[in-house]
């Protein structure tokens, strides 16, 4: 056992273990970069750079003569080549382990390699603050009309179905399904129960971007007509945050086992109001909703053109961050973010972006929780000053046996 | 350049009501008086200081007609050919035209421009799309006149219309080629026909004189010149709303119209500052401003007007702006009329010209733009590719020289007067723009170039094998060409100069000068070891120096130093750009393109550094590897842009793509043929090793 776990670790530390898992996440790198053309960012980040293992689909190959007129139908089509990968996550842990076993541990302590192992603690710094992000930070949008304040702000990607009773004002309680546990349903049903509610939910069917139409003669639906109205599935957007996601659900009361059909669609104006138990419920398909421990109020928001054009130089926002009785004038800007108790707000948009520009514009702000946010560029000093060291050094030699090599050449 | 929305409607408008004006009363114009003799050197001076506001800056004249020349005739002078008719064109004779004197010809005497070849076409079929027929002669390129051209303008420009109101084809990237090439030139027939109309103002002949009396009193009797009306212009609405019969009412009103009309018509040149007050703190262009925070700022506008802005103001009263660009206006309106005397047209301008630099320089906004004026006329970049080429010869000729070791010594040396130049001409811009030395795509190639060749030099001045230098020499010359290629490209294509505002996100030049400039200095390394990399592989390929096995220790041990001299940067420089990207996005990594292609770099370069050492590659392998390095620099560089996506896909080039995939094909090559000596090598090596050794006695 030793043994194998000397040898382990002789394999995960060696140079070539290291070259190899290189090369597969430049491999991995370049292949997610062009993938990003067809599918768009979020969808090729989870495949290629979230995931353990995927499979790359190469081609289909379209051949055409070289001298055919572009658009013209192809010769031939040669199919998919499906080629099965490592995924980044996976890569990155084992680069983590041979960091930590190669470049680190079993790696010679001496003067001549300090600057290496500096350099492989900062990465090490900076492969742990991509983990600590991936797992515990999330990130979404807060949006503030002008003289207003709020502390909620939506996810940009993750959708959650909500159950709230109609009638409860104030501080309500909702009922959250997750989209983790409804979004990739493909077939049959989900029931989703809870102590507390007169009924269960069922997803039937699921759309990762739809349209929700009144039934008519010109189109074929996706699913079944409830009140007039179908789920129209539409292909994915390679922009994810304007993917409008939809569901058919049906609400089986527990006391009479009667049946209500319904659609929820991220873009309904109202939510879906059901008579269960009793009682009005709202059902609704949402962005994922996060509270922030202090209030933002937008005071007034900036806007600066460069002369004579529509191209904003600046842009920024006089704000007031309200935490309890404290209240503190701020301002957030490009480039200059508000940190405050782990989060960081980025004044990320402004509008409406209509002519003539109205008064009141409201400020849009990219809230991110991200625990290890400044550990890049602590890591960006140690790596720059570890490499720095070493690269001297080794100049510093190349310089003097070029010295002495010229030297004796012109003894010679 | 101004969008083809905002001109199309009110030219087609402007011309309906000049020509309506025309109708009605004007008598026929005099004929273009003939320009005879050049441009007076002094006079050109003279306009190329006028100050202008232009893509969000103010520059001097001159660089906006460089720049408008290269819009339209794909190079920064203008060569005018006196065709005498002969078939082989023996006889004819070439002046040529700086930007300047072309932009003069347009606007005095835009009668003459009209009947220059300098729209440059990028295909034929523009001419069959707008029903004009080719003309024998002339080659799929070449360049038409405005005369020639006038034929198919209103074809031209409904179909660039139509194009504007498509949904799908108002973005550019939907057009196809040849609608791509219609609307460019749309574009540009449009500016020209700007320019011809800049002094529109100053043709009083379009109007007679006013029968009224009353009228021609307040006028002062000697013919109707836009200065006198914009002068009095209150004066002629106070006679209106007194005046008794309708002959006066409607001569007053004509004479209006023909005013407003005419400087509509005069609006293309973005030349009055709004006033002469200091350079504002807060600026006009502040939306969302209170008047406090307004006038607490001093000015109140920091855009500059066209002449139907200054019309319209003053015809609301300010008198100020009247006081300050009258004599201007009055001016221009006498050049005009004293045309073609160039003497009496000098002095008119020079008290044009100084009248708005006056404002301006009150303004504070005056301060560069002699700066710029000499920045363009030196062409630093030039001189500098000039003497790259010479030294570049002079190392050829080195060659042939045996001995000859203070030639060759003196030849790096020499090598830093262009690279002199060229830095003077990076940190010139820089002061420019206020900017450090890279904050677009175009700045990156002088700077990588410099990069290079500085650390060629370095190289050499250690190593003294005459490899760097004339690397040096050769990436200096080839750098600085495609600087200038891409500069016309750019201003020709899409209508981009090389100076242009930063959008909100890039306004910082502390991440400028820091996460740009070091990841620039990676590129500027990865292309150097692939180019080092290629002439250890191409010379043992091709047999150069064989035996001298020192030589190809040396050149693969510089390769070897450039490529961790680059990752060095390559890396902070990556790192910099996520921490950047986590202040301005909330992100530090996103997987964007750019991204990407940064951290290919450091990837394949630590993969590189790391099989050295493990001892899996040797000196011809990291050559190939290095050759391999540049390609994926290349891909960072130019080819992500190309891919449209991502948050850094503003530096899409047209037309690269082909260039892109022979450098690709042409790495990829020897990257290929370093792989095949490599394993000869080991096969060699393997050999030598199972030979058993001859006894020796």
């Amino acid at each position: 056992m030793r043994l194998l776990m000397n040898r382990l670790i002789r394999l995960t530390s060696s140079f070539g273990f290291v070259a190899v898992i290189l090369l597969f996440l430049f491999l991995l790198t370049w292949l997610g970069t062009l993938e990003q053309i067809e599918f768009g960012l979020y969808e090729t980040q989870k495949k290629y750079f979230e995931s353990y293992f995927l499979v790359h689909e190469a081609g289909p190959w379209a051949v055409q003569l070289p001298w055919a007129d572009a658009g013209s139908k192809p010769l031939m089509t040669l199919p998919a080549i499906p080629i099965p990968l490592p995924g980044v996550n996976l890569l990155l842990t084992l680069l983590m382990v041979n960091l930590v076993c190669g470049g680190i541990v079993r790696l010679r302590k001496d003067f001549a390699r300090a600057g290496i192992l500096v350099t492989h603690l900062g990465m090490v710094l900076m492969l742990g603050a991509g983990f600590v992000k991936f797992r515990w930070s999330h990130e979404g949008m807060l949006h503030v009309e002008p003289g207003q304040s709020n502390r909620h702000y939506f996810s940009f990607h993750d959708w959650d179905v909500t159950i709230r009773d109609a009638a409860a004002t104030g501080r309500v309680t909702e009922h959250v399904i997750p989209g983790e546990e409804w979004r990739d349903l493909v077939k049959g049903t989900r029931r989703f129960t809870s102590d507390v509610l007169p009924f269960d939910l069922l997803i039937t069917k699921t759309f990762k971007n739809c349209n929700v139409l009144p039934q008519g003669p010109m189109f074929k639906g996706d699913g079944p007509v409830i009140d007039r109205y179908v789920v129209k599935a539409m292909p994915p957007d390679t922009e994810n945050e304007r993917n409008a996601p939809g569901a058919y659900v049906t609400i089986a009361e527990k006391a009479t086992g009667r049946q209500i059909d319904g659609i929820v669609w991220a873009f309904e104006r109202q939510p879906l109001t059901v008579l269960a138990g009793g009682k009005q419920w709202l059902i609704e398909l949402g962005r994922r909703r996060y509270e922030l421990p202090f209030d933002v109020r937008l005071e007034k928001i900036f806007v600066e053109f460069h002369p004579g054009t529509a191209s904003p130089r600046t842009f920024w926002s006089n704000i007031t961050k309200i935490e309890g009785s404290q209240q503190q004038a701020m301002r957030i800007t490009m480039n200059e973010p508000l940190r405050h108790t782990g989060y960081i707000l980025f004044q990320t948009g402004w509008g409406p972006q209509t002519r003539p520009l109205p008064a009141n514009l409201f400020s849009e702000f990219t809230v991110v929780e991200n625990p290890s946010d400044q550990w890049p560029k602590w890591s960006c000093f140690v790596i720059g000053i570890g490499l720095l060291f070493h690269f001297c050094m080794r100049l510093w030699k190349y310089i003097t046996s070029s010295r002495r090599l010229a030297a004796a050449s012109a003894k010679d | 350049m101004k969008h083809f929305a905002r001109w199309s409607a009110p030219i087609v408008a402007l011309t309906l009501s000049v020509a309506t004006l025309r109708a009605q009363e004007a008598p026929e114009r005099a004929a273009e008086p003939s320009r005879g003799e050049a441009w007076d050197e002094e006079l050109v001076a003279i306009v190329s200081r006028l100050p202008i506001q232009e893509q969000g800056r103010v520059k001097p004249l001159s660089s906006y007609a460089r720049f408008m020349l290269m819009q339209l005739n794909g190079r920064g002078t203008f060569t005018l050919v006196d065709d005498k008719g002969t078939a082989d064109g023996d006889d004819d004779t070439k002046s040529l035209f700086g930007p300047v004197e072309f932009l003069l010809d347009c606007v005095f005497f835009p009668t003459r421009a009209q009947s220059y070849r300098c729209f440059q076409l990028q295909t034929w079929e523009v001419l069959d799309a707008i029903g004009i027929e080719r003309i024998v002669g002339r080659g799929k390129r070449d360049r038409y006149s405005y005369d020639e051209l006038e034929a198919g303008r209103e074809q031209l420009i409904k179909q660039a219309q139509a194009m504007r109101r498509d949904p799908i084809k108002s973005d550019a990237k939907n057009r196809t080629y040849l609608e791509t090439q219609v609307f460019q030139l749309a574009t540009k027939v449009n500016d020209f026909e700007g320019l011809m109309a800049t002094l529109s103002f100053a043709m009083s002949d379009f109007v007679k004189a006013p029968e009224s009396d009353a009228v021609r009193e307040l006028l002062g009797g000697d013919g109707v010149r836009f200065s006198v009306l914009l002068e009095k212009g209150s004066d002629l609405t106070a006679l209106q709303a007194s005046a008794e019969n309708d002959a006066t009412r409607e001569s007053i009103a004509r004479l209006q119209n023909f005013a407003e009309v005419m400087a509509n018509y005069s609006s293309h040149l973005t030349i009055w500052p709004p006033d002469a007050k200091p350079t504002p703190k807060v600026r006009t262009s502040l939306y969302n401003a209170s008047p406090a925070e307004v006038s607490a700022g001093g000015s109140t506008i920091e855009t500059w007007y066209s002449l139907a802005d200054v019309h319209q103001r003053v015809g609301l009263g300010d008198k100020t702006l009247l006081a300050l660009h009258l004599p201007a206006i009055e001016a221009l309106e006498e050049a005009w009329a004293a045309r073609p005397d160039q003497a009496q047209m000098k002095a008119a301008l020079k008290r044009a010209v100084d009248s708005l630099v006056a404002t301006a320089t009150a303004r504070e906004e005056y301060r560069k733009i002699d700066s710029e004026i000499g920045y363009v006329r030196a062409d630093l970049f030039y001189w500098a590719q000039v003497l790259y080429v010479l030294c570049f010869v002079a190392i050829a000729i080195g060659w042939l020289l045996r001995g000859a070791e203070k030639y060759h010594r003196a030849l790096p040396w020499v090598l830093t007067v262009p690279l002199a130049l060229q830095i003077a001409a990076i940190v010139w811009r820089g002061y420019l723009r206020a900017r450090p030395p890279v904050s677009n795509l175009y700045e990156t190639i002088p700077f990588i170039t410099a990069a290079a060749v500085l650390v060629c030099l370095v190289i050499e001045f250690i190593d003294r094998r005459r490899v760097a230098v004339v690397v040096a020499a050769a990436l200096g010359a080839a750098g600085l060409f495609l600087t200038q290629r891409y500069e016309v490209k750019e201003a020709f294509e899409r209508g981009n100069e090389t100076m242009p505002q930063l959008q909100a996100v890039l306004d910082t030049n502390f991440w400028l000068s820091t996460h740009v400039t070091t990841v620039t200095i990676g590129y500027s390394a990865g292309l150097l070891a692939g180019v080092l990399g290629a002439i250890y592989i191409l010379g043992r390929l091709c047999g150069l120096r064989r035996g001298d096995e020192a030589y190809y220790k040396s050149v693969a041990k510089m390769v070897y130093g450039v490529i961790c001299f680059g990752l060095l940067f390559s890396v902070v420089g990556t790192i910099l750009g996520g921490v950047w990207a986590n202040d301005s996005w909330g992100r530090f990594w996103g997987w964007d393109p750019k991204e990407n292609g940064a951290l290919m770099i450091c990837l394949w370069e630590i993969a590189l550094l790391h099989g050295r050492m493990g001892g899996y590659l040797r000196d011809l392998g990291i050559c190939a590897a290095a050759v391999f390095g540049a390609n994926i620099v290349v891909f960072s560089w130019w080819g992500v842009n190309q891919l449209g996506v991502g948050l850094h896909a503003y530096g899409e080039t047209d037309g690269v793509d082909f260039w892109l995939w022979t450098t690709y094909g042409v790495m990829t090559l020897i990257t290929l043929a370093g792989i095949w000596l490599a394993s000869e090598a080991r096969a060699a090596r393997k050999d030598s090793s199972a030979t058993p050794t001859a006894p020796t006695a």
